[in-house]
């Protein structure tokens, strides 16, 4: 057990030379040819308003911040041997934010700036502490124009959900969240935050404020200090940014930013006919009544599919076909958000893993109730299975083979679109509907962090882990999901691809062939689900993400 | 920490001075809350607390998760 170090002043600061230090005082004491400067008892080492170039760290004795009030100076804690004080003012373009003044004779060490920017070189973890310090210390203020909407839920709580200026996340704030956010105005401390809590019947604690000041930081709700422009920003290493180049071409996306205008457009120019009762209604009714003539038709475009050298032109109407269905399916998402009042950030095409793909995002619909939400998320598998329900009534309608083969064709991709897209272990439709019938936002994300907590090696006890059974099951369930996948799709190929590769390749590649891209598919699935579970366990061992203050790029904006 | 750090009846094991301590450290030294997670005790003797069974185990079984949640972006393909 270790003795107490009390110290008689009430003093706090990691001591030097035991236990509890960090990286900080590791990387700094040993810089002997660095200035000691003695400031005597009263004397004052710093004053609020000052511009700083250099940042102390306290050897010996005691100091006390304080910060200048409109109600008056206010005492905002005691230093002790080991603390730094004055980086906040380093490293950003700010003046210092607080006056430090001896309370007993004390040395520092002088750290001038170029002496912190070559420690940071040396020491990757001195940085990241000291970004850890500086949101400790920090009074962090809401950013301008943040609208908040509140939603009730099922169990009779509110919650609050914050919508950022420009296009940063959106932000989920239960009850003990929306008393933080409502003391961020640029006076108080997260200390000052907890003292606060103590009064309430749920006091907090200031891991669980840091946390939560991560989150909105992130999302652009609050102000972000700035870098000052001659620090200058670690890169990655080489196979961190391989692995993100390789990341974006397995995930292309072409983003159009103007998609909003053209779908407000479309929905003020007919499209608002669609949401009238009892529009909706009857398009699910004529949905389901496709089935019946699907099945019709099916049986007569066999007589052509089951021919190759005859059905080998519609291949030609299957590229069209499926883009088609894409476009509709998205649309349908799209003309929901507007219809609800809210805006489509942006529409796109891409491919991921090769597999082509559209989206919408519809990302501004947070600020709806989950009902809406489901709604939006509905709208597009309605849309497919409209789409299939004409071309199936248009199908037995034909008199010509081919074009009732094509027709069916076209309906059979649209309604494989619905099953795929509602299928909730997918991050498609299906997925948001669930989550938000879970009333679990971001599901996927917690599901992976879950599972992560019961790898041997973390803390399976955690309470985390009791309240996340649901989790946990769909996260499992995900992952049998993928395993089947991976085994059906080299099936698949063995079956369907191998007897048309058989005609081009020779007998042996074509027999190897199926086994290299099952073998792809297994090592793709495996990285997939690994990058994942790693990437939930870092976030737990790691707690919040540090605090890294934005460099300023030479247009003003700080967003990255 | 902090439920018990009140003066609600569960509290009483620790004084609000004491809480202030506590924050002050927390604040300006980032190894504390590691030492905070890895060993409860030694970190509240460090700074002058002695602990008693029930706040150690307390501390040792906190549950930091956020009350603030960032929504992912809803990309629905």
């Amino acid at each position: 057990m270790n003795s107490p170090r009390t110290r008689p002043d009430g003093s706090s600061g990691p001591v030097l030379g035991q236990e509890g230090r960090g990286p900080l005082s590791q990387s700094l004491m040993p810089a002997e040819r660095l200035e000691r400067r003695t400031i005597r008892a009263g004397a004052t080492l710093m004053s609020q308003g000052q511009a700083g170039d250099e940042c102390y760290l306290l050897r010996t004795g005691s100091l006390e911040v304080s910060i200048a009030d409109p109600g008056g100076d206010r005492r905002i804690g005691t230093l002790g041997p080991g603390s730094l004080v004055g980086e906040g003012a380093l490293l950003t373009d700010e003046l210092r934010n607080a006056t430090v003044v001896a309370t007993r004779d004390s040395e520092v060490i002088v750290l001038p700036r170029a002496a912190l920017l070559e420690a940071f070189e040396t020491d990757p973890g001195l940085e990241t502490e000291l970004g850890t310090l500086l949101s400790r210390r920090e009074r962090p203020e809401r950013a301008a124009g943040v609208l908040v909407h509140e939603q009730g839920t099922g169990g009779g709580e509110v919650i609050r959900v914050l919508e950022p200026p420009a296009l940063g996340s959106y932000v989920r704030l239960a009850p003990p969240g929306w008393f933080i956010w409502q003391r961020l105005d640029g006076r108080h401390t997260i200390k000052d935050i907890v003292l606060e809590s103590l009064d309430t019947e749920e006091p907090l604690a200031p891991g669980t404020i840091a946390t939560a000041l991560a989150e909105l930081r992130r999302s652009g709700c609050v102000k972000t200090r700035a870098l000052r422009t001659d620090v200058r920003t670690r890169q990655a290493p080489l196979r961190h940014r391989a692995a993100l180049v390789l990341e974006r071409l397995m995930y292309l996306e072409l983003t159009w930013k103007g998609a909003g205008r053209f779908f407000g457009s479309l929905y003020l120019h007919g499209g608002h006919r669609l949401f009238r009762r009892p529009a909706p209604a009857l398009l699910l009714v004529f949905a389901l009544s496709g089935l019946f003539p699907f099945f019709l038709a099916g049986s007569r475009a066999s007589l052509l599919l089951e021919t190759p050298e005859r059905s080998r032109p519609l291949l030609l109407v299957l590229v069209p076909a499926l883009l088609v269905a894409l476009v509709f399916h998205e649309t349908g998402h799209a003309l929901a958000t507007v219809h609800y009042g809210r805006r489509v950030r942006s529409a796109g095409v891409g491919w991921h893993w090769l597999v082509p793909i559209a989206f919408v995002d519809t990302t501004d619909t947070w600020a709806l109730g989950r009902r809406r939400r489901i709604v939006v998320s509905l709208a597009g598998p309605l849309t497919s299975s409209v789409l299939a329900g004409v071309a199936s009534w248009a199908a037995v309608a034909q008199g010509n083979l081919f074009a009732t083969a094509a027709l069916w064709q076209f309906a059979l991709i649209a309604n494989l679109s619905l099953l795929s897209n509602l299928n909730p272990l997918k991050a498609r439709d299906g997925y948001y509907v669930l989550s938000d019938l879970l009333e679990r936002p971001n599901l996927r994300q917690r599901a992976f962090t879950a599972l992560a907590r019961i790898v041997p090696g973390l803390r399976a006890d955690s309470p985390q882990w009791r309240m996340g059974w649901p989790e946990v099951l769909y996260g499992l369930s995900v992952l049998v999901f993928l395993a089947a996948a991976t085994v059906s799709s080299i099936a698949s190929y063995r079956v369907v691809v191998k007897a048309h590769i058989d005609r081009i390749l020779p007998d042996d590649l074509a027999a190897a062939l199926p086994w290299a891209i099952g073998l792809l598919i297994i090592v793709a699935t495996v990285l997939w689900a690994g990058s994942h579970l790693r990437a939930a366990r870092r976030e737990i061992a790691a707690g919040p993400a540090p605090y890294r203050p934005q460099p300023v790029r030479p247009d003003g904006d700080r967003r990255g | 920490m902090i439920s018990i750090m009140t003066n609600q009846p569960r509290a009483g094991l620790l004084k609000r001075e004491e809480v202030a301590t506590l924050l002050d450290r927390w604040t300006n030294d980032a190894a504390f809350e590691r030492l905070l997670k890895s060993d409860p005790r030694a970190a509240l003797e460090s700074c002058g607390i002695r602990p008693s069974e029930e706040l150690v185990a307390f501390i040792g079984g906190l549950d930091l998760s956020a009350p603030v949640q960032e929504l992912q972006a809803r990309l629905i393909r």
